[in-house]
């Protein structure tokens, strides 16, 4: 229990330090946000008036404070791009980006272990070459690049989906996750090619151990040592990964939202980048910032509660 | 070594055993030369010879680009809109009559600039870090370390996007925006290979006989730390043109209308059922690229990290 | 031939490196009778692993038994089934290793692990497994068999995780039971705890226990029988008294010789020159022969037969 309070104090240490490099470094920033939202026609006396509005005439500090407590009461400031509250602007797309990135990781997790597994079997159709191979060109493929191949093999010439018609969930479920598999599988792959090969390497060397010995020397089946003896060590040895792997999806996800024209937070940022709508842009690194912390943590957790050897010596 | 243990009368008498072991000795050479054909791929030479033919190709293309391509660039010539792939038109054309060949050349050479120069000035600023925080450690290290930790912990297209929107616009943006991308890796790697050697035996030998700290990090420490770095940094190229082109996709990259294998894909995309070939053309190249480059990177891991 | 639970005939087990075959243990034959603690001795590579691994069939890829039988309570372990086989091990035939620090899943619980024996073998209950594995805990003489189970790995020290090996190999009753160097990675006190223990099982349970050390010292203190084996084969072997009062193998001789007595306290250990030659390497026709003070034209000229000694007592030499 010590341990998850004080994992959970340097989680909120360490929020707290991005928030504040976060916001220093979309406050050092050339140009001025007030002239960015009322253009270069604006007068002197119109400026004065917005800058005091939106509190930019005041110290940093105080600056800061009023923005962190503003983002604990959901109210993240004014989004310059399209002039409204930026909590407006995100209502609905953090869910449609976690949904996409849940199925993204699924996908990741379920084909990884399977392929590591499947690869890692001793006589093998598949050679250590080809597999190499394939791995390499998996991860070459860039995800955009992928997510227009989907498009034009699965949308355009088979029908398997209309491109560019995302639609709600509430407004049509089954529609909505027979559009979001595409996406998700072109965040996915170049993953399941990084968690593969490590399952594969892992399951390679917990067979070779002294334990699998003693599991046969007792009489165990082969699937029995594979599923319960192997794959537990195995995937301990990989869970230290799955932060990598989600930063990963969502990296493939900010572009991949844009190909598919999902309105999720990745295609917000990119577009609130290209406006320098820094509030925008500030929240939503806040808010990526936080998601990632919540994956570290628990994945911090979960090595806990798998690895009795890390329980026990902390 | 058996040999040398016989001391005895009757070992010595053992006359036969030099040319036995000898014959042993010859069946296992054969034996490995028999097996040749596929320990290149053993040895990392085969990666290697694909790596740095796909790569040279890619150079080839790039640097014939800035005095000769099939056709101009940038000229529309609507006689020959959204052309399938000839022989006059290797890649065929877009809608609006350029070709894709000539057009993927000169991409090739704006996205190899941009990552290869990101990279360089990755490495450069990753051995200093890298030497400085192995070698002087305490306090220093620690923080540059966490620094680290923290910015890879990040996605790192979210860490590109940040540093475009608060860098200047400018043409070349893009550049410092993926360096930070790439520092944290290779900052670690050095610093990994400073801690391993700081205190080996040569090093303490050669700081005995007074040899500056500079001379001990950047002539006896650095060229240790080459063939790991080698390999992470051409596998950090690829990724630098992964990043490079993403950006390029989402408009972020090198600004119109210079063509990079992202833009055009970009451009492409739209057109796609009707030309597909203006976006397999690019995109194939940035995939045979990267495939060519993490050959070399695997290659070099194999030949001398193992 | 009916008291016998395991004979060897003939067994050869080679690696294959290289497109290449090493003998690592040549045609050796021997028997363990019902009830009995058989030894096998010989320095660090002599093939005594091997042999015992290839008994479990648990010999890596590249390892094979090319040749001879191994009868098992009747049956031929080499013709077997994977079923069969996986029936056998475990149940009637178990194996404890060297390596007690890695010979457990580090990541379950130690009752578990042991009661995993019964699992795989007939139809037990829980609360049967339960309290089965109490009891070979209890016998492998852990103080507080309970907790122990509930434990893991890691929180037990290698003595302890050897007793955990020692109750996992005998919860199941097994016939015969093969210890390969048991005692090796554990300390001097604990070695002896342990012998003492796998002295008990044989005596309370009537198991047959095939002991393998490179220590006669070790072999000494439970074993009736001894074999002696050198580079993959067997040379000298007998009741252990005899062996050890009367050797006449020049390499048991020098085992011998070894061991620390206190009467030979303060004086310099003797050892045998050289060291066992690697398997890649072509051996004269005695194996021991370029090592031996003894040895003669004919040592490497010729296959030394077999010796009878006295009724028990068999040797493969030319000079004893």
């Amino acid at each position: 229990m010590r341990y998850f309070a004080k994992k959970l104090g340097i989680m909120l240490v360490t929020l707290f330090v991005i928030s504040i490099v976060t916001f220093w470094l979309f406050h050092i920033v050339p140009g001025d946000p007030a002239q960015m939202m009322l253009g270069t026609s604006a007068s002197q006396e119109q400026l004065e008036k917005l800058r005091q509005e939106l509190g930019l005439d005041r110290p940093l500090q105080e600056q800061y404070v009023e923005w962190v407590s503003g983002s604990l009461h959901g109210d993240f400031g004014t989004s310059i791009q399209y002039r409204k509250p930026v909590a407006k602007l995100l209502k609905g797309k953090l869910s449609v980006t976690l949904i996409l990135g849940a199925m993204a990781l699924t996908l990741v997790i379920l084909l990884g272990i399977f392929l590591g597994i499947f690869t890692a079997g001793r006589k093998h159709v598949l050679s250590e070459q080809i597999l190499n191979f394939l791995n390499i060109l998996g991860i070459s493929f860039p995800g955009f690049f992928l997510s227009i191949l989907l498009i034009w093999i699965f949308g355009l010439l088979l029908h398997w989906f209309t491109p560019g018609r995302f639609v709600t969930f509430s407004r049509n479920p089954v529609k909505f996750f027979q559009f979001m598999i595409w996406p998700a599988i072109a965040i996915a792959i170049p993953q399941i090619c990084v968690l593969s090969k490590y399952i594969r390497t892992a399951v390679i060397e917990e067979v070779r151990s002294d334990y699998v010995r003693t599991a046969r020397s007792k009489g165990s089946t082969r699937n029995r040592i594979l599923y319960v003896h192997v794959l537990k060590n195995a995937i301990i040895s990989v869970v230290p990964l799955i932060g990598m792997i989600v930063s990963g999806i969502f990296s493939g996800s900010i572009v991949i939202e844009q190909v598919f024209g999902i309105p999720g937070i990745g295609r917000l940022l990119i577009a609130s980048v290209s406006a320098r709508d820094y509030p925008t842009v500030q929240t939503l690194v806040m808010y990526i910032a936080i998601l990632i912390l919540i994956v570290n943590f628990i994945v911090d957790i979960m090595i806990q509660v798998l690895d009795p050897r890390i329980r026990i010596s902390r | 070594m058996a040999k040398a243990v016989n001391t005895n009368a009757a070992g010595m008498k053992w006359g036969r055993q030099p040319n036995a072991a000898d014959k042993v000795g010859a069946e296992k050479q054969s034996g490995k030369r028999k097996a040749s054909a596929d320990s290149a791929w053993v040895t990392g030479d085969a990666e290697l010879r694909i790596g740095f033919v796909i790569v040279g190709i890619i150079l080839f293309l790039a640097l014939l680009s800035i005095f000769y391509t099939p056709y101009d660039v940038y000229e529309m010539n609507t006689a020959v809109r959204s052309q399938a792939p000839s022989a006059e038109h290797f890649f065929g054309t877009d809608n609006f009559g350029r070709d894709v060949f000539s057009r993927a050349m000169t991409g090739a050479r704006f996205t190899l600039l941009v990552s290869g120069s990101t990279v360089l000035m990755a490495t450069a600023i990753s051995i200093v870090l890298g030497l400085v925080c192995g070698y002087v450690g305490g306090m220093l290290d620690e923080v540059v370390m966490r620094v680290i930790d923290a910015i890879n912990s990040f996605p790192s297209i979210l860490i590109a996007l940040v540093m475009v929107s608060i860098l200047n616009y400018g043409k070349l943006t893009i550049i410092p925006a993926l360096v930070i991308m790439f520092i944290p890796s290779f900052t670690r790697i050095v610093r990994t290979g400073t801690l391993q050697y700081k205190n080996a035996e040569f090093v303490m030998s050669n700081k005995v006989f007074g040899d500056s700290d500079f001379r001990i990090l950047f002539v006896h420490i650095l060229p240790n730390i080459y063939p790991l770095l080698l390999s992470s940094v051409v596998i950090g190229l690829s990724n630098a043109i992964l990043a490079e082109s993403s950006m390029s996709y989402l408009g972020l990259g090198i600004q119109p209308p210079i063509p990079s294998w992202g833009r055009m894909l970009k451009e492409a995309q739209d057109i796609i059922f009707s030309t597909p070939w203006a976006a397999i053309a690019p995109g194939m190249m940035i995939v045979f690229t990267i495939v060519g480059l993490n050959c070399i990177g695997e290659g070099i891991r194999k030949k001398y990290l193992n | 031939m009916g008291e016998n639970i395991l004979e060897v005939k003939h067994m050869t087990v080679s690696i294959y490196e290289n497109g290449e075959e090493y003998k690592v243990v040549n045609r050796i034959s021997f028997a363990v009778g019902k009830g009995e603690i058989v030894g096998i001795v010989g320095e660090s590579g002599c093939g005594k692993s091997m042999t015992a691994l290839a008994l479990q069939d648990l010999l890596k890829n590249h390892i094979k038994v090319t040749e001879g039988s191994m009868m098992f309570d009747g049956r031929d372990l080499r013709t077997i089934s994977a079923a069969e086989r996986r029936q056998i091990n475990g149940n009637d035939m178990s194996m404890i290793f060297q390596e007690p620090m890695t010979s457990l899943n580090p990541l379950y619980r130690i009752g578990a692990q042991v009661g995993e024996v019964l699992l795989l073998h007939g139809k037990h209950s829980h609360a049967e497994i339960e309290q089965r594995t109490l009891e070979a805990l209890t016998m492998a003489g852990l103080p507080d068999p309970a907790k122990t189970m509930r434990m893991y790995p890691h929180e037990l020290s290698g003595g302890m995780r050897q007793r955990v090996m020692i109750a996992m190999g005998i919860i199941a009753q097994p016939k015969l039971l093969i210890a390969d160097e048991p005692t090796t990675a554990l300390d001097v006190t604990t070695q002896a705890h342990v012998l003492e223990l796998l002295h008990r099982i044989n005596q309370q349970t009537g198991t047959a226990i095939l002991l393998i050390s490179h220590d006669l010292g070790v072999i000494n203190k439970i074993c009736s029988r001894v074999l002696v084996m050198y580079a993959g084969k067997i040379v000298e072997q007998g009741r252990t008294e005899d062996i050890l009062r009367n050797p006449v193998h020049p390499y048991t001789q020098g085992l011998i010789a070894s061991i620390p007595t206190r009467r030979m306290k303060g004086m310099p250990l003797a050892s045998i020159p050289g060291r066992v030659p690697p398997v890649t390497e072509e051996k004269p026709p005695c194996p021991f022969a370029s090592r031996c003070d003894k040895a003669d034209k004919r040592c490497f000229t010729e296959y030394p037969g077999r010796k009878t000694v006295s009724d028990d007592h068999i040797l493969w030499c030319h000079i004893g």
